[in-house]
């Protein structure tokens, strides 16, 4: 069964910016122009509708349940904006075991798999379906990763050239003529993941009506995990976000991964893609990146040791009673350069209301580890090098410009990162912001081992400020990703460093109060609340503010 | 005979316990996985997993772990949680207070409507509140919990909105004292409302009984033989009689409160001791989850010593222990 | 027996359970099929709802037939000019699919045109093949960007604006067969879920499940609660001791939780639910048995027995259960209503088996995927009045046994 409708998709990856109405140049914007974020945790997903529709809150972010789409899109004081994301639902395979350690057999389900179908029937079409290993919406991702590749016909064609056979019933065989052996699908329980459990289902029953025997066991989470560990399983579903870079992509496919507490949980071992992603992750620059990551995800798309189910799409709903929202079709309206921009449509500024659906439970940047302590935190600390919400690739955050370049020969090679500052710089607390501070940081997390950060700056060899704004980086080895691993350190003041004596045991709130949370980021603390809510209030030396803007609001 | 009763029940309690925390113990480390393995996230190598799991003193022997986890419960120093890296035992007491207030304000609520409803159809035997009270509290106990808090919720919340959908105080709160206590009450109310419905109907149904049984006895005959007034004998006499079930069933529901409050909070997004204990549950939290369940085991065991005491004290034949062998 | 014959609960569960077994046979297919489109109501509300209808379009060289299928009587479908075209005076349906195939000359194009009052809309264009197989829905992303239409909300409500005349036509295109569907806003009896599976059939087969879980939890417990109670009561001394000792600490650990981690543990399924719900209820029945044994034990006729040299078996099983068998009766029935409140509370965390079909599963997903919000009653009331239904009637039956036991709780002529 052919399908006609392909290519239109690629349009969505093309195509220019759709900033609502307004031009912007991320380079010059100055901001933050809302004074005050308020963050309040609803924890319920029908409270949370319920109280966007009423007002009560102006931003709805990562909305998940199709039928709260549709209903939200249908009140009038809210626009909804639609980005691709970065998550991604994949079906593993354990290619070391039959019949999944046959790669003919690996595509022939992968083309087995009724994708769009799926999507229309779970999520309303609410999701992307893919054939990527790499977000689609990541500017690294390959083009091809948004065909359509469902076709039985060819599957079956595929299967019988490569020697297998179906019996009387369509159910099929092994080149030896035994039945292909009855195999458990393991899907995480519908607590953690509600639909999950329902795309199980229709996986098995695609992979069955083209003559596999797949049923579905559906467990405790972490229960999955540790069998997946082991590489005691046949097939199971698993979905988690996965980041902008492609050198994510030697944790999941490289051969070393292949051990316990490693990501390889596909258990793939194939040389010439080992090569490809180590050519990957210690590429010296961008274009030898670039060119390998095209290689390995090529690699990928023929070997297919897991497959690409679908993306979901991230919707988010914002209160029209805000005007100059921002959103693209790479983010979302509930991105950092509203925060810069929004003004209320009439009546003077009042706190912009974002809901949270969980307590940031810690505010400790060492030891925070839940994605809603971050997005608190993510506002009061600032990277080296931001990110365009146009393309998704890098532009100048607190450093305005950098190199990246490789020193020494032969085995002695490494990496060198050096960053030049912006001029005028200042922490929230006013003190001046130098390249002093930067190496604290670096030298901080390193001497510390603080565990969420130990893969960022376990190969910094060195680091030193070469003056006032400038900051030299000298890693061990040679890798064009550790740019983004040392760029995206949460900055800190060296006074307050050398002030943390315990960093497990340090609690930022009780101590100073807020104000021990000193970053360079739009947004301070102003409160937090426990289980009720987090407000925020501009940090009034924020860089951004003193820039000139191009275009008048 | 009073003294070695109350030390065998003392010690019987203490046995309790100490099969309580082995347990304990034993569940958790015997569930697969813990709150390091289920991180899948690429920039989290194994190396680094591994220091995290360090970081939470998951790397030691399991004895080792066991020493130390009971050396926590007897102190009551409860370490880090994991999720937060805060004191345990800080969390639990700033939740407590939330908890404690909507289980308390409920369960007097049910018990008191309860009670009163249960001692007005026993007396009134066959007429309309007794067939009332019996229907109504039969079906609002068959009603799963959480589907009468969603309705209410949907109902009393969005639809007519004379009630907060969430928290448990507005954003940003109100100043003042009477301020902010009417504000906190005025979002207690639906989880409150909705927690006694479905309470006062047990208490009434048991209430009934034991008033019935109590009204036939035959010093209550005697008692309106003597020509005192039927309130006077509903209430001086029979009502006496079954205080000391009612106090230990009181006590005895103190431990399922906290199992009921997880879904309430959930539901109306609280901020207690039942929504802490089922994100420990579902993170792997073992400190967490460790000294909520050992909380709740020794309010559990602390309640039925309490409740035998009350009886005791009460009903002397309980302390001579039925048959002599 | 007569007795409890006349009670209309006991007619109300025997109906129910007739329901339960010969029920989904009598619906046919199963009830995870997709019935509809996701949360229609129940198909006797809201007439101005739209109920499901397809339209079939086939064309072989120059024929052209058209057929309609839920229309009402005069507004069918009819072909004119090479098109499908009908009425539409309802309100929008849910869901526009249209899959089938086309074949034509490959250097020729073949449009698919889809006309509204307001406008017409192209819906494919096909050029350069011999045959093309379609499988277009409103619901798909690609379809909405292709026609313009917004990417969020429902694409539907834009292919339909208005009541009038509506037409679907192929030209350029020597043959071809397609199917329209439209299934509507409203369907079945109870409507449907959020995947489209009928409301009712699931109800029905959820009755099973309930009442099996229900059932043979209680029985399991009371058993074992027989069991421990007739030891620890007829041994007395260390049994006894140690028995009641497993009973408290059993009572100490706070049942949700514990629930919660063991479903985690045994992983899900009917039978593995029942062992847990049941490892916890057991202590209430072990303790009243073992009072009774207690009493019953220093009776005179038991201990004539005893000196006329029956064994201790024969005792327990001839004398001592049938004692007991009040008791245990009332128990069952009243425990069965904790039981089927516990399963729905279990469902309703989400850790039972989600292929299994109960009412406290439907629940769940009714909060999950989002019922409450949408307002659909039909997805929330009848699970819920039905587990509430099941325990009034067991709770009704072990009252009436507990009267039976105990005459001074019954009705009018006692004191």
């Amino acid at each position: 069964m052919k399908k006609l409708l392909c290519a239109a998709l690629l349009a969505l990856c093309c195509s220019a910016a759709q900033a609502a109405g307004i031009d912007f140049d991320p380079e010059t914007v100055s901001g933050p122009s809302v004074e005050k974020i308020c963050m309040v945790i609803v924890a319920n997903a029908d409270s949370q509708v319920l109280a966007a529709e009423k007002g009560e809150i102006d931003v709805l972010s990562d909305i998940a349940r199709p039928s709260d789409i549709n209903r939200l899109s249908a009140s009038p004081r809210l626009d909804m904006s639609l980005a691709r994301g970065f998550h991604a639902f994949f079906l593993l395979m354990n290619n070391q075991t039959p019949p999944w350690n046959d790669p003919a057999v690996r595509r022939a389900a992968a083309m087995s798999t009724d994708r769009n179908s799926m999507v229309r029937n779970i999520y309303q079409g609410y999701c992307e379906p893919i054939n990527s290993w790499l977000p689609p919406v990541s500017p690294w991702a390959s083009a091809e990763g948004t065909r359509n590749i469902f076709d039985r016909a060819a599957a079956r064609e595929l299967l019988l050239s490569a020697g297998y056979r179906f019996n009387y019933a369509g159910r099929l065989l092994m080149p030896d003529g035994s039945p292909v052996p009855a195999v458990k699908l393991l899907a995480p329980l519908a607590r953690v993941a509600p639909t999950t459990a329902e795309m199980a289902e229709q996986i098995a029953a695609s992979l069955n009506a083209s003559g596999f025997d797949v049923e579905v066991e559906p467990m405790d989470f972490s229960a999955m995990i540790a069998r997946l560990d082991r590489k005691d399983y046949s097939l199971a579903v698993l979905a988690w976000s996965m980041g902008r870079n492609p050198d994510s992509l030697y944790s999941f496919y490289h051969s070393s991964m292949d051990v316990p507490g490693g990501y390889n949980m596909t258990g793939i071992h194939d040389a010439s893609l080992d090569a490809a992603l180590e050519r990957l992750r210690y590429a010296p620059d961008k274009e030898s990146a670039e060119k390998a990551s095209a290689e390995a995800q090529r690699l990928l798309a023929e070997l297919v040791p897991s497959v690409p189910i679908y993306s979901r799409f991230s919707v988010a709903a914002f209160s029209n009673q805000w005007k100059n929202v921002i959103s693209t079709e790479k983010i979302t309206a509930d991105n950092m350069w509203t925060l810069m921009r929004a003004v209320p449509r009439e009546g003077p500024m009042r706190p912009l209301t974002i809901a949270l659906a969980e307590e940031p439970r810690s505010l400790n940047p060492f030891t925070a580890s839940s994605a809603y302590s971050w997005q608190v935190l993510g506002q009061v600390y600032e990277g080296l090098i931001g990110t365009s919400p146009l393309t998704l690739e890098d532009m100048p955050g607190l450093a305005e410009s950098w190199k990246v370049a490789v020193e020494g020969a032969g085995k002695d090679a490494h990496t060198a990162l050096t960053f030049r500052l912006r001029p005028g710089l200042k922490w929230n607390d006013g003190s001046p912001l130098t390249a002093n501070d930067l190496k604290a940081t670096i030298d901080f997390l390193k001497k510390n081992q603080i565990p969420r950060f130990y893969d960022a700056v376990k190969n910094v060899a060195s680091a030193e400020a070469l003056d006032e704004r400038e900051l030299k980086v000298t890693m061990t080895g040679v890798s064009y990703w550790y740019l983004d691993n040392v760029a995206g350190l949460p900055y800190m003041p060296e006074r307050v460093l050398k002030g943390i004596s315990d960093w497990q045991n340090w609690d930022p709130l009780g101590s100073g109060g807020p104000s021990a949370l000193v970053g360079a980021g739009p947004f301070a603390l102003e409160e937090y609340r426990p289980g009720e809510y987090v407000m925020m209030t501009r940090n009034p030396h924020y860089w951004r503010l003193s820039l000139k803007e191009a275009k008048a609001r | 005979m009073k003294r070695s009763w109350l030390l065998r029940r003392v010690l019987a309690s203490l046995l309790v316990l100490i099969c309580v925390l082995v347990l304990n113990f034993a569940l958790f480390r015997v569930m697969p996985g813990d709150a390091v393995s289920t991180i899948i996230d690429p920039n989290f190598s194994p190396e680094a997993k591994e220091r995290l799991r360090a970081l939470y003193g998951l790397d030691r022997p399991m004895l080792e772990q066991f020493f130390i986890y009971l050396k926590q419960m007897l102190t009551f120093r409860f370490g880090l949680s994991f999720l937060s890296r805060r004191p345990v035992w800080d969390e639990l007491l700033s939740r407590l207070p939330g908890t404690i207030t909507l289980m308390s304000l409920s369960m007097a609520a049910s018990a008191a409507l309860g009670i009163w409803l249960g001692v007005k159809s026993a007396v009134r035997r066959g007429s309309w509140i007794e067939k009332l009270v019996l229907r109504a509290g039969a079906v609002m106990s068959s009603f799963p919990g959480f589907f009468v808090q969603l309705v209410l919720l949907m109902l009393l919340a969005r639809d007519f909105p004379i009630f907060p959908l969430r928290g448990s105080v507005s954003v940003p709160p109100p100043a003042g004292g009477w301020a902010l206590l009417a504000d906190r009450l005025w979002h207690l109310s639906l989880p409150v409302l909705s927690l006694t419905l479905m309470g006062f109907g047990g208490w009434a149904l048991y209430v009934r009984n034991l008033m019935v049984r109590a009204l036939g006895e035959d010093f209550v005959l005697m008692a309106r033989a003597r020509g005192l007034s039927p309130r006077s004998v509903v209430y001086g006499h029979a009502f006496r009689t079954i205080l000391p079930p009612i106090v230990t069933i009181l006590l005895m529901s103190v431990p399922g409160l906290v199992s009921g409050a997880v879904i309430t909070e959930t539901v109306f997004s609280l901020r207690g001791v039942g929504a802490f204990l089922l994100e420990a549950l579902s993170g792997h939290d073992y400190p967490a989850a460790g000294a909520s369940f050992y909380l709740l085991a020794l309010i559990t065991v602390s309640c039925n010593l309490l409740a035998d005491v009350v009886y005791g004290l009460v009903d002397p034949r309980v302390r001579i222990e039925g048959v002599n062998r | 027996m007569k007795a409890l014959l006349r009670r209309p609960s006991v007619w109300a569960f025997i109906c129910i359970v007739l329901a339960g077994i010969f029920g989904p046979r009598l619906l046919g297919g199963s009830p995870s099929d997709t019935v509809g489109a996701p949360f229609a109501r129940p198909a006797w509300l809201g007439a101005s709802l739209s109920s499901s209808k397809t339209i079939e379009l086939k064309c072989s060289g120059d024929r052209v037939s058209v057929l309609g299928a839920g229309f009402a009587e005069s507004g069918g479908p009819k072909a004119e000019n090479g098109s499908a075209e009908f009425d539409w005076n309802s309100q929008p349906p849910a869901i526009f699919a249209l899959e089938g195939k086309i074949a034509a000359d490959p250097a020729l194009t073949a449009t698919v045109v889809w006309s509204t009052p307001k406008g017409d809309f192209e819906l494919a264009r096909l050029t350069g093949r011999e045959q093309y197989w379609l499988n277009l829905d409103a619901r798909d992303m690609m379809f909405k960007r292709s026609l313009g239409l917004p990417l969020i909300g429902q694409a539907v409500a834009d292919l339909f604006p208005s009541a009038g005349r509506y037409a679907l036509r192929v030209s350029g295109a020597h043959s071809y067969s397609l199917k329209l569907s439209l299934p509507g806003r409203r369907q079945g009896l109870l409507g449907t879920d959020q995947r489209g599976r009928d409301v009712f059939a699931l109800l029905l087969s959820g009755i099973s499940t309930s009442l099996t879980v229900g059932i043979s939890a209680t029985l399991a417990a009371t058993l074992l609660g027989l069991g421990f109670g007739l030891t620890a009561g007829y041994a007395g001394g260390l049994t006894d001791a140690l028995i009641m000792r497993a009973v408290d600490v059993l009572l100490a650990i706070p049942t949700l939780p514990i629930l919660m981690t063991l479903a985690g543990l045994w992983g899900k399924g009917l039978w593995q639910l029942v062992l847990i719900l049941s490892i916890f209820s057991w202590m209430g029945t072990a303790r009243s048995v073992r009072a009774l044994t207690l009493s019953v034990r220093e009776q005179p006729w038991v201990e004539g027995l005893r000196a006329l040299g029956a064994k201790r078996g024969y005792i327990l099983w001839r004398h001592l259960v049938p004692e007991t068998a009040p008791i245990l009766l009332a128990n069952l029935a009243l425990g069965v209503p904790g039981a089927v409140l516990s399963e729905a509370g279990l469902a309703f965390l989400g850790l039972s088996d989600p292929r299994l079909i109960s009412w406290g599963r439907m629940l769940h997903e009714a909060h999950s995927f989002g019922a409450f919000t949408e307002g659909a009653w039909w997805l929330i009331l009848p699970p819920g009045l039905g587990i509430v239904a099941l325990c009034l009637i067991f709770m009704d039956i072990g009252r009436f046994l507990e009267e039976k036991i105990d005459p001074r709780l019954g009705g009018k002529d006692h004191a």
